[in-house]
């Protein structure tokens, strides 16, 4: 089969699926052989629907492709449905960030960090698929497990859960640093830059870099005191 | 004022909302609290949720007595170091306990900020499952705990244990077998009973499966019936 006999193949699979479709789906429908031209398919597939003039885009969520309608038409397919657009409470927010950040994890466990009884919120959340059951823990009273549900992903638009931003990105960073105080972990004013992808051995940089972050507003103080100075 | 304080309770889910909110409000560092000022402030929402007659939950108290201790230990003289040598903060735990909750917070906030589906994006809508032959037969069999061990019987009896050299499987758990089970369910609504034990034909491993299928069942996950009795056992999800 050709190229373009492939494009249009995954073009109708992908419309009539409401899940993403994988690769490997795709490949198990179209065939083994095909492995190749279906990775370029769809990335041609993809450029295709970027276009302006195309209302849907070809997205890659939850470890799958699945056209999805763009951001800017919002307001008219809301119009259209009749429907009220889906919001999450603040409480389950924080709750579903709990979950995805430290799956697998129980209701104790959430509620410990959150300080407050979560039966409720994790209840909504389930309800609404963006979490589920992964099982029990091995420990008095058997206690449910949770994870995210592949909607979960498909919901916030994410490849798969390393698509999160890494949770080092929303640390608190200390507003006054003490130049001789010591750093500790979680007070490291995180300069992400490129360097969340060798997470390994970036602790150490980290600290240079703050480090040097002190000393250039050192820097800078002196400087504006000497031109005041000058000034006067 | 009573729908001042409404839109307040809104906000504070809990002691922790509460006090990151105060800490916030004060323009506080949060690395350097100072307890009694928090301490007074915490103490005197909560009195102002008292007249409202608004049921205080208990982990507020809690959180109240919290402070109240931490407050009483930052006037004694401090005892014990860290690791570090260093003098040991009465309310590191404190600290540290907001900071890990500020974190996800600001996770939430950052989700939030995501274009999310069915708000900013669409997608086709779930397809309608028609009902198949299956649930068109009104009248649906319950299974007892009985059918599903006879049921089972018969998947070990078919499968024939082999003779010979038996090397070591490498086993899974019964949490495993949950994972197993439920992931088929998630391709699948509805599974045959026989679906389960698919390419398994190790005793020890069909047991734990079957053990894993009376986790989910009693964990309300699923449904378990027949169309009628002799017909097939059909799992289903709930």
């Amino acid at each position: 089969m050709e190229k373009e006999k492939i494009k249009s193949i995954i073009e109708s699979i992908l419309f009539v699926s409401s899940e993403p479709v994988s690769n490997s789906k795709l490949r198990e429908i179209i065939g083994k052989d095909y492995g190749e031209i279906i990775k370029e398919a769809i990335e041609e597939l993809e450029e295709d629907f970027d276009k302006e003039y195309h209302g849907i885009a070809l997205e890659n969520v939850a470890n799958g492709w699945q056209f999805r309608t763009k951001e800017e038409n919002a307001q008219f397919i809301i119009n259209f449905k009749k429907i009220k657009p889906q919001r999450i409470s603040k409480a389950s927010m924080d709750t579903l960030a709990i979950i995805a950040y430290q799956q697998p994890i129980t209701k104790a466990e959430v509620e410990k960090l959150r300080g407050v009884d979560s039966s409720g919120v994790i209840k909504m959340l389930l309800a609404r698929k963006l979490i589920r059951i992964i099982g029990k823990k091995e420990e008095a009273g058997r206690p449910m497990i949770y994870g995210t549900s592949s909607f979960f992903l498909e919901s916030l638009g994410l490849k798969n859960l390393k698509d999160l931003p890494p949770l080092s990105e929303f640390e608190e960073a200390q507003a006054v640093l003490d130049e001789d105080e010591d750093l500790e972990e979680g007070e490291v004013e995180v300069e992400v830059e490129e360097e969340i992808e060798n997470n390994d051995n970036d602790v150490v940089h980290e600290h240079e870099h703050v480090h040097e972050h002190v000393h250039e507003h050192e820097h800078e103080h002196e400087k504006d005191e000497g031109e005041e100075i000058d000034e006067d | 004022m009573t729908q001042e304080f409404k839109v307040n309770i809104d906000i504070f889910e809990g002691p922790m909302d509460l006090l990151l909110y105060l800490i916030n409000k004060n323009e506080i560092d949060i690395f350097d609290i100072p307890i009694a000022k928090i301490t007074e402030e915490f103490i005197l929402y909560l009195d102002k949720m008292k007249e409202m007659n608004i049921e205080i939950a208990s982990e507020f108290i809690l959180m109240a007595a919290t402070l109240m201790y931490i407050k009483s230990k930052m006037l004694l003289p401090i005892e014990g170091e860290d690791e570090a040598g260093e003098e040991l903060d009465p309310r590191a735990d404190l600290v540290a306990q907001l900071l890990e909750y500020k974190k996800f917070k600001n996770a939430a906030q950052a989700f939030e900020q995501f274009n999310r589906l069915d708000r900013e994006i669409f997608k086709r809508p779930e397809d309608v499952i028609l009902p198949d032959e299956v649930t068109v037969v009104s009248d649906q069999v319950d299974i007892s705990l009985f059918d599903l061990v006879d049921a089972f019987q018969k998947v070990v009896n078919r499968v024939k244990l082999k003779d010979g050299i038996t090397l070591d499987p490498e086993r899974f758990t019964i949490q495993e077998g949950i994972d197993k089970i439920l992931n088929k369910l998630e391709e699948k609504n509805r599974i045959y009973f026989e679906d389960v034990f698919e390419n398994v034909f190790d005793k020890i491993d069909l047991i734990v499966l079957f053990l894993a299928l009376l986790e989910i069942i009693k964990a309300g996950l699923v449904k378990v019936f027949q169309v009628s009795v002799n017909e097939p056992i059909i799992i289903e999800k709930s």
